[in-house]
This record gives structure tokens, C-alpha cells and sequence, in this order.
């Protein structure tokens, strides 16, 4: 077999197993969590006036329509079958909405946040980790690190928590929260765009300060090794001129950072959700926090299954580009 | 995007029209159908902005509104007539009938669901008179004030409308949405999806406008049938908007984003843009009581000494300042809602003095007392770890679970476990999240627990005393403390069959002696209603200098949060209370609640033997049956199976790795 393919199925085999053994946890872990979905709704209810006995007939005829009554090995073949035909199930606490539906609403919102902030502290947080490492000793470092260092280690909802004390309390330059202003509903009216561009800005900071002191440390060790290399030595004897041997040393020192992106989105995505939350942006974060704290066990492991898809599938995508990228690791499969 | 609602993509609200709300929805809008389960706020048991009752009774004033109905009519002690306003219409412009209240009644019956369900004890029977007056039978429980509750509190649903989702759908008609064309009207019944599609049609002066995840959005009907009875509502759209956590909603309340709140502030005196109900402590109106409850399945707390050791040992007094706020006084241990005078006079005031050397009924706190109480019983640190073990010499270790985020909860345990731990008893404050706190609440999985009981209706104290000691109701509907005593059950029933008031007294002097001393739960502090407003946009709230009506936390159903919308008025336009909103003889229409106890002592109620009533009772004697737990999921055996099939499956996919890379 070409190495190419086999170390593609190998890779795929991994995702498959990975995939397979993060969804059943999904499906496990709230379900030794005491309490069920069901007592909760009824919960809710006794605050109203409805009567006891009414309660009681509502509590039993919910735990039969979502088949709690049944062992759990049961259900756990029952959830695999569905899972695997595409079928979510409905949502226990958002009244047999479909799974996929409530998803499908929820994830655009944590897409454009996600992908861009990504994205865009990626390439700046490599660029000014390379000019940092360029440049060492002048102020330009000092202060490009020393930032670097103190923002990657801020958690990022402690980040949030600050960017809306002085941004949105204090200076009451932008919204604290939501994804776009209440009055409005989402449309691709100018007027909404502008909201909700608005509203993104704080939420979009609070995640991208966060990583992009990462990726300039990152980058910063990367490109001093490669500093030293003797292509570097070899280009400064020859008189190359230093925007030259910085883009050398950019992009040579850029390849494992391309496999960084893939372990970051896993560590953004998790920061991106109490982010959300502390914004009140309606994203995968909301809906998740919502199912947990509902335990809605049908929508949590919708949830997981399409994040943790999405995340092994980001990664194998990553790792795959990686493999065309660098010939070595091709090579290396081989043995 | 393209998971957008469809119908109405295009909203933007005139925010000096719109009045935002939040704090009575945490999650999305599930479904505004009147014969549904669950429910969306707004529809009638939270709010009643689009189906309203017949009546509706108001706790804080002790009044009654008439509102579909016009006045009601106590025959004889079964049969109770209501006549309803000739004016009630439909939104679609047909009647609101008397076929109407039937209709209602027959199907949430037959569908075991809707305004009618869970009555069945206390109404027998609903007959149309003539379109106007209808007829409600007393049930066999022969329970007057839970039938007069039931009945005079009824929302009826049109049914021209419902007659054709039945017919579609049959029983399914419980899963009907009813969004009126704002989304996908769907039902799933066994034959396959059913599309209903008909138009919300609405008896308040509200119906929905547009939802999505994040908030609800009601319009207001212009040419509402009641406008010339109750007037307009201000605000020409209310939106509540829904919030996963109380900092975002309380950051838009400061800032005018949000009008209306019902969430929890704490140390909302520091805010000077938030109003609320007084200016000063305790700001707002109490609803119904925070409860210590000792779960009494478990056999420590079969010792009264050790439970009344516990209510002498709390200091309610720093519990409420620095867990509450104070927001709250210290209830009375009678369990009766003193703070209103109308509930008080059921408070036997000498029994109390007796007791506690006060007439209100508060427990001192006396750390010493308790102690000596303990050492009396037996109670002894016998293996030297400065915590007492029982007579018996068995260890003892509680704890008091509350919801972890809810902070005021979480302090108020912390300083009660080091009271508790000053009398030596070995007692630590355990917060779990919401859902393993009601896991343990529901099975009996706790020793301590901070709770709540309901709030307090027309009959009360009878409805607090029902929610505390009633031995037949289980978590989560009422006696979250497994409490199981016969006399209590007797005296509860006796009260609710009580022909004067003096015999009614007598009753509840009985209940309040059992509580004084077996001391089954421990009130703590009022529950506070969350009354919050923001004078940006809007004015005109109620509050102690425009006291025109009370009570008004968005969520709290029993005052009908509605009415607060008829008193609202844009910021710059003149506050006009509602000249209705009185009683009848000072010129408004608001039904004194003493009219209806007049007229329900007046009638002759027949002596019914304890036993033939409550003969399924008797099996609860000995244990209370759960009706859930042969429900409860399975999970031990369950999750062995599970973890292995894990185990198993991961092994074989090492192995098939590890080949594959050979």
C-alpha cells in the first residue's frame, strides 16, 4: 500500500475509535450525574399552582415518553442505533425539539466566533512571535513577550469578565453581552450586520488576546532554534537581506504550528464556551450549559457528538494537510 | 443561517414601545397551547398575557379579579355558578361561552392535561347553564376551598379552535404548539406528522409575535374585548428575554436594556438605577417561605429532641442579614405568612407566646438551650472529636444540600452548619448543581436540605400546612421532608371541611401546636419576589408611593404579572394607575376574598368520615409510596454493563491499532 493511504486509514481508524469512546462517556457521564431531566420539568411545575396529583401523572407519563424507564444498556443500544442513522433524538428540557435543530440554530453563532479568532490570532500571534524572535533584545521583544506571557496564561473568561468591566461598564463604548441588540431579530438587513458586528467585538476580543499570547510564545522558541540553523548563518554571510531571512525563518518555523491549530482549536473551543456564557451569546456554549444544567441527556449527547466530530475531524483535516506540507511525516509512517 | 424562523425574519422593535422582561424564563419557548404540560411564560400559569382565567386571586391585597367572569355564586356546599361578561370575546371576535369552559374542562380531562387536570378530586362536573353561566360540581373529596381554587381560577380555551386540532390529532393534542404561524406547526401523532397550522386565537390582550432562542416576543391586540373594562396594557410589545445566568440579565437591568426583572440582586440598595418595590430594606415583597427540611426517612431525625435542638441553634437573625440581604424578616414557625394582615389573623397568637414568648411565633435563637436539650436526650461526644454522637452512640455527620450558583442559599447553609456546629453536632454545607440537588431532593438522598414550600393562596395557611406535612405528597410536589404523621393528615383534612371559621381556628391551632412541638421543618426566611424595574424607557410601576397593585415579579402567576402591564406608561407621558383596579366599594371592580369565605362558611358542609374519604391514604401510613419510583431510571446494574461494554470496546480497538501499525 502507498504510505499516503495507509497512514490515512491508520489516522482514520483512530479518529473512528476516538470518536466512538468520547460519545459513549457523553452518554454515560450524565447519567451517573444524580437527578434526571424529568424530575426537574416537574420541579419547575411544583412552583406554579398545578396539583400534586397532576405533577404526579405529568412525571410518569415524561419518563416513559423518554424511555428512562428503561435499563440503561437498552438505551445506550437504542441511543448508538439512532446516533449512527443520524437520528439526535428530541430534547428533553426545549420540548421535543429535534436535537439537530436546536444544533443546527446554535452552531453558526459559535462558528463565526470561533474560526475567525482562530484564525486571525493565529496568523498575528506567529508573525509577532517570529519578529519578536528576529528582533531579540529591543523593546519591540520585551514587550511583545512579556504580553504574550501574561495573556496566555489568562483564562479566557476572566478575560471576558475584564473586557466588559472597562469596555462595556465603564467606557460604554460596546454591548456587554448577547450576540446582536434584542430588538432585532437576525436578518441580512445592514442594520442587523451592524449590530450584531458590534456585539461581536468583546466576545471576539476576549478569545483572541487569549490565544494569540500563545501563539507568540509558540513562535518565539520555534524561530530562535531556527535562528540558529546554519541556512541562516549561510544567508547572513551572503549578505541576504533581513526581510528575506525573516520569511525564511517564518515559514520554516510555521510548519509545527500548523499541527498546533488543531490541539488549539480543542483548548479555544472549551475556553469559547464559559465565554459564551458570560456574554449571553447565543452559541453551542449557551446550549450546552443549558442541557448540563438541565440534564437533558438526549440534547448533551447530541452536543458531544457534534463537537467532538467536529473537533477529531478539524484535527484529521489539520494532521492530513500537515502530511502533504512535510514530506517527512509521510516517510515516517512508512516505519 | 438558514435555520432562521421563518415566518417573521424581519423584527425590529420601537424600543420605546417595547417592555423587556426577564427572569420568569430560563430556557426557550417550548409551546403556548393551554392543554400542554409544559408551558411557554406568558401563556396562563406564568403570566396569563394571552389566556386569562375566570378569576383570579390576588395574594397581596387579598382581593379577587373578575375577569372572564362577572361575579360568582355559592348555591349550596356543591354546586358553585359562575356568570361570565357578556362582553368576552375571542381574538378571532366570536364569544367566550359557557360551551367554552366545558369544552375545556371535558377535554383537559379526557387528555389528562390543561386548566382542568389535576382538579379531578374537587370537581366532579362543569354543565353550561345558558351561554353565559356555567355550573361547577363539587368533587368527591368534598375539599371546598381546593374546589373553589380550581374552578373560579379556570382558563378556558376557545373551542372552535380546539374542536379542530382534536379532531386532527386526537390525545396528541397535549404535543400542539400553537405559535400561530411563527413556526413549524407540527404534531407527531402514531400515524405520522400531522401540520395544524390554525391561527392563535386568544381571550388576554397579547398574543405571540415572534420567538426564537433567545427571546419571546408578544403583541398587543388593539381592539382587546376587556379595553373598555381594564383599559390597554402601555407597552405595545413585551419581550422576555431569556438569560442563562443572572449577571448578564442583571448587567442589562443597569443598563436599561432590560425593564422588568425577576432575578435575584444582590445588595440591590448599591444600584441606584434599579427600582423596586420599597425604597428601603426589605426592597421587596416576601412570597412564600425558604425552608430548612430535615429528611425524616432518615432515623436520626426520628428524635424530635435533635430537630427542635436545630431550629434553637440557627441564628435566623445573621442568616437573614448576611445570607438575605435582609430582604426578609424571620418567619414565624407557625408557618403562617404573617407579614400580610389578612393571613395573620389565622395565627394563634397565644399558642405562640406560649411557646416562644412572642406573639408573632419566631423562634429565639438560644445556642445554650439547644445544648442542654441535646445533653438531656442523651446526646454525648463519646470517641473525642468534639462532635456528638446520638444516645445510641452512632456518629453523626449531616449535611445541608443546596443548588451550588445560588449564592444567598449557599452562605445561608454555611452559617447554619457553624451554628449547628457550635451545639457539636458535626453539620457541613454541601452545594451540588441543580440537577443533583432535586436527584436528592426527590429520593430522599439528604439529611438536610434548604428548600421552598408554594405560595400562599386564598385558604392559606391550609396550603402551606398541605405543602409541609401532608403525608401523601412526595417531592417534588410538597413534603420534601418525607414528613409522616397521622394527625397532621387528620387535621389538614378536618380544615378543609371546616363550617366556621371559629372551627377552622381550632384546626389550625391544632396544626401550629403539632408544629411547635415536633418542629417537622424549619422556616428560615420569606422567599423574596424578585420585583425589579428600570425607569428608562417606562413609568408608572407599582412600588410603595404608587401602590396601585402589588406583587407583580414576572414569573409569579397567582398575581397575574398582566396587570402590571395596564398601569405602564412611556417615560415622559403622565402615570395613570387604572381606576379599576380597586375594591368594589371604592369604585373599582376587585372582589373582597372575605365575600368568599362569607359565602363559603354560609353554606352547610355534610360530615364526611375521615376513613371512606381518604381510604387510599391509609397505605401511606406506614411509608409513603413514591409514585415515581417505580419509574426512578435505572442505573446501578445499568452502568456496570455500560462500563465494561467501554472497557471492552476500547481493548479491541488498541489491539486492531497496533496490528494496523505493524
Amino acid at each position: 500500500m502507498r504510505p499516503l493511504y495507509r497512514y490515512f486509514l491508520i489516522k482514520l481508524s483512530f479518529l473512528l475509535a476516538t470518536y466512538f469512546v468520547a460519545v459513549s462517556i457523553a452518554f454515560f457521564l450524565p447519567r451517573i450525574a444524580p437527578g434526571n431531566p424529568v424530575q426537574q420539568i416537574i420541579a419547575g411545575l411544583s412552583q406554579g399552582s398545578l396539583s400534586p396529583e397532576l405533577l404526579d401523572q405529568y412525571q410518569r407519563r415524561l419518563i416513559e415518553e423518554f424511555g428512562l424507564n428503561k435499563p440503561l444498556h437498552v438505551q445506550y443500544l437504542e441511543f448508538l442505533k439512532n446516533a449512527f442513522s443520524g437520528n439526535l433524538g428530541t430534547s428533553i428540557s426545549s420540548f421535543r425539539q429535534p436535537v439537530t435543530k436546536l444544533i443546527a440554530w446554535h452552531l453558526p453563532w459559535t462558528l463565526l466566533l470561533l474560526i475567525p479568532a482562530t484564525l486571525v490570532s493565529w496568523a498575528v500571534g506567529n508573525y509577532l512571535g517570529a519578529r519578536a524572535a528576529y528582533r531579540r533584545g529591543t523593546l519591540f521583544e520585551k514587550i511583545t513577550v512579556s504580553t504574550g506571557i501574561i495573556t496566555s496564561q489568562i483564562p479566557y473568561y476572566w478575560m471576558a469578565m475584564v473586557l466588559i468591566f472597562a469596555f462595556a461598564i465603564k467606557l460604554g463604548w460596546v454591548p456587554s453581552g448577547s450576540a446582536y441588540d434584542p430588538t432585532l431579530a437576525p436578518s441580512f438587513s445592514w442594520e442587523f450586520i451592524k449590530s450584531y458586528l458590534r456585539h461581536y467585538i468583546l466576545p471576539f476580543l476576549s478569545i483572541a488576546l487569549v490565544s494569540t499570547g500563545g501563539w507568540i510564545i509558540g513562535m518565539r522558541v520555534l524561530a530562535t532554534m531556527e535562528l540558529g540553523s546554519t541556512y541562516v548563518n549561510f544567508s547572513e554571510r551572503l549578505n541576504v537581506s533581513n526581510e528575506i531571512i525573516f520569511r525564511y525563518v517564518l515559514r520554516n518555523s510555521l510548519l509545527p504550528q500548523v499541527t498546533g491549530i488543531a490541539i488549539q482549536l480543542g483548548t479555544v473551543m472549551a475556553g469559547q464556551i464559559i465565554t459564551e456564557q458570560i456574554f449571553n451569546y447565543q452559541g453551542m456554549g449557551i446550549l450546552l450549559a443549558r442541557a448540563l444544567g438541565t440534564r437533558d441527556y438526549p440534547l448533551i449527547q447530541g452536543i458531544f457528538l457534534i463537537l467532538i466530530g467536529t473537533l477529531l475531524l478539524a484535527n484529521f483535516i489539520v494532521e492530513f494537510i500537515y502530511v502533504l506540507i512535510d514530506p517527512r511525516i509521510r516517510l515516517g509512517a512508512r516505519e | 443561517m438558514a435555520m432562521l424562523p421563518s415566518a417573521s425574519a424581519q423584527v425590529s422593535l420601537p424600543r420605546e414601545d417595547t417592555v423587556f422582561v426577564t427572569g420568569a424564563q430560563w430556557s426557550p419557548a417550548s409551546t403556548w397551547n393551554l392543554f400542554s404540560p409544559s408551558q411557554t411564560w406568558g401563556t396562563y400559569t406564568s403570566g396569563g398575557f394571552m389566556y386569562l382565567p375566570l378569576f383570579q386571586y390576588i395574594a397581596g391585597l387579598n382581593m379577587w379579579v373578575p375577569i372572564i367572569g362577572e361575579s360568582f355564586e355559592l348555591v349550596n356546599e356543591t354546586t358553585l355558578l359562575v356568570y361570565l361578561r357578556p362582553e368576552a370575546k375571542w381574538s378571532d371576535g366570536k364569544p367566550i361561552t359557557a360551551e367554552d369552559v366545558e369544552y375545556t374542562y371535558k377535554l383537559s380531562r379526557e387528555v389528562g392535561s390543561g386548566p382542568a387536570a389535576g382538579s379531578e378530586p374537587y370537581i366532579s362536573d362543569v354543565k353550561v347553564i345558558d351561554t353565559h353561566t356555567v355550573q361547577f360540581t363539587i368533587g368527591e373529596e368534598k375539599n371546598l376551598p381546593m374546589f373553589l381554587l380550581y374552578a373560579l381560577q379556570f382558563a378556558p380555551a376557545p373551542k372552535h379552535i380546539i374542536e379542530q386540532v382534536y379532531e386532527k390529532v386526537g390525545a396528541d393534542i397535549i404535543n400542539w404548539r400553537n405559535c400561530g404561524g411563527t413556526c413549524d406547526d407540527i404534531v407527531s401523532t402514531e400515524s405520522g406528522d400531522v401540520r395544524i397550522d390554525l391561527p392563535q386565537v386568544v381571550s388576554g390582550p397579547y398574543k405571540l409575535y415572534y420567538f426564537d432562542e433567545l427571546r419571546i416576543v408578544y403583541e398587543r391586540i388593539d381592539d382587546w374585548w376587556g379595553k373598555d373594562i381594564f383599559g390597554l396594557p402601555g407597552p405595545k410589545y413585551l419581550v422576555h428575554r431569556i438569560y442563562l445566568s443572572n449577571e448578564q440579565a442583571l448587567l442589562d437591568l443597569r443598563q436599561g436594556n432590560v425593564d422588568w426583572s425577576g432575578i435575584f440582586i444582590p445588595n440591590v440598595g448599591n444600584f441606584k438605577e434599579i427600582g423596586t418595590f420599597y425604597k428601603s430594606k426589605p426592597y421587596f415583597r416576601p412570597g412564600a417561605f425558604v425552608m430548612l427540611y430535615l429528611n425524616h426517612r432518615d432515623p436520626i431525625f426520628q428524635d424530635t429532641n435533635l430537630r427542635k435542638a436545630i431550629a434553637y441553634a440557627i441564628d435566623y437573625q445573621e442568616v437573614l442579614t448576611k445570607a438575605f440581604y435582609g430582604y426578609s424578616e424571620q418567619p414565624s414557625m407557625s408557618l403562617v405568612f404573617t407579614v400580610f394582615p389578612h393571613y395573620r389573623m389565622w395565627l394563634n397568637t397565644t399558642l405562640a407566646q406560649e411557646y416562644f414568648s412572642n406573639p408573632e411565633g419566631r423562634i429565639q435563637t438560644n445556642k445554650e438551650f439547644a445544648k442542654q436539650i441535646l445533653a438531656q436526650a442523651g446526646y454525648k461526644d463519646v470517641d473525642g472529636d468534639d462532635y456528638l454522637e446520638t444516645p445510641t452512640g452512632e456518629k453523626i455527620e449531616l449535611n445541608i444540600i443546596i443548588p451550588t450558583g445560588w449564592t444567598d442559599w449557599m452562605i445561608a447553609a454555611d452559617l447554619i452548619a457553624s451554628d449547628l456546629q457550635d451545639i457539636g453536632l458535626n453539620v457541613v454545607a454541601n452545594p451540588v448543581d441543580y440537577g443533583a440537588y432535586w436527584g436528592m431532593v426527590n429520593s430522599a438522598g439528604y439529611t438536610l436540605a434548604l428548600g421552598w414550600t408554594s405560595s400562599p393562596s386564598f385558604y392559606h395557611p391550609w396550603d402551606t400546612y398541605r405543602y409541609v406535612l401532608d403525608p401523601r405528597l412526595t417531592p417534588p410536589t410538597g413534603n420534601w421532608g418525607f414528613y409522616n404523621n397521622s394527625k397532621a393528615l387528620e387535621f389538614l383534612v378536618q380544615a378543609a371541611k371546616a363550617e366556621t371559621s371559629e372551627e377552622l381556628m381550632k384546626y389550625y391551632t391544632e396544626v401550629q401546636r403539632l408544629i411547635y412541638e415536633e418542629v417537622p421543618a424549619i422556616p428560615i426566611a420569606y422567599s423574596v419576589q424578585w420585583y425589579a424595574y428600570s425607569e428608562k424607557y417606562w413609568k408608572g410601576w407599582p412600588n410603595e408611593d404608587n401602590p396601585w397593585w402589588t406583587e407583580v415579579a414576572p414569573y409569579r402567576e397567582y398575581s397575574l404579572p398582566l396587570w402590571l402591564t395596564f398601569g405602564l406608561s412611556k417615560s415622559g407621558e403622565e402615570i395613570k394607575p387604572p381606576q379599576w383596579a380597586k375594591p368594589k366599594d371604592e369604585g373599582g371592580i376587585l372582589i373582597p376574598n372575605k365575600e368568599l369565605l362569607s359565602q363559603l362558611t354560609e353554606v352547610f358542609v355534610p360530615e364526611i368520615t375521615p376513613t371512606e374519604t381518604f381510604s387510599t391514604s391509609s397505605a401511606s401510613e406506614t411509608e409513603p409510596q413514591s409514585p415515581s419510583e417505580p419509574q426512578e431510571p435505572s442505573r446501578s446494574s445499568g452502568f456496570i454493563i455500560g462500563l465494561v461494554g467501554i472497557i471492552i470496546v476500547v481493548i479491541i480497538i488498541v489491539i486492531g491499532a497496533r496490528k494496523l501499525l505493524k
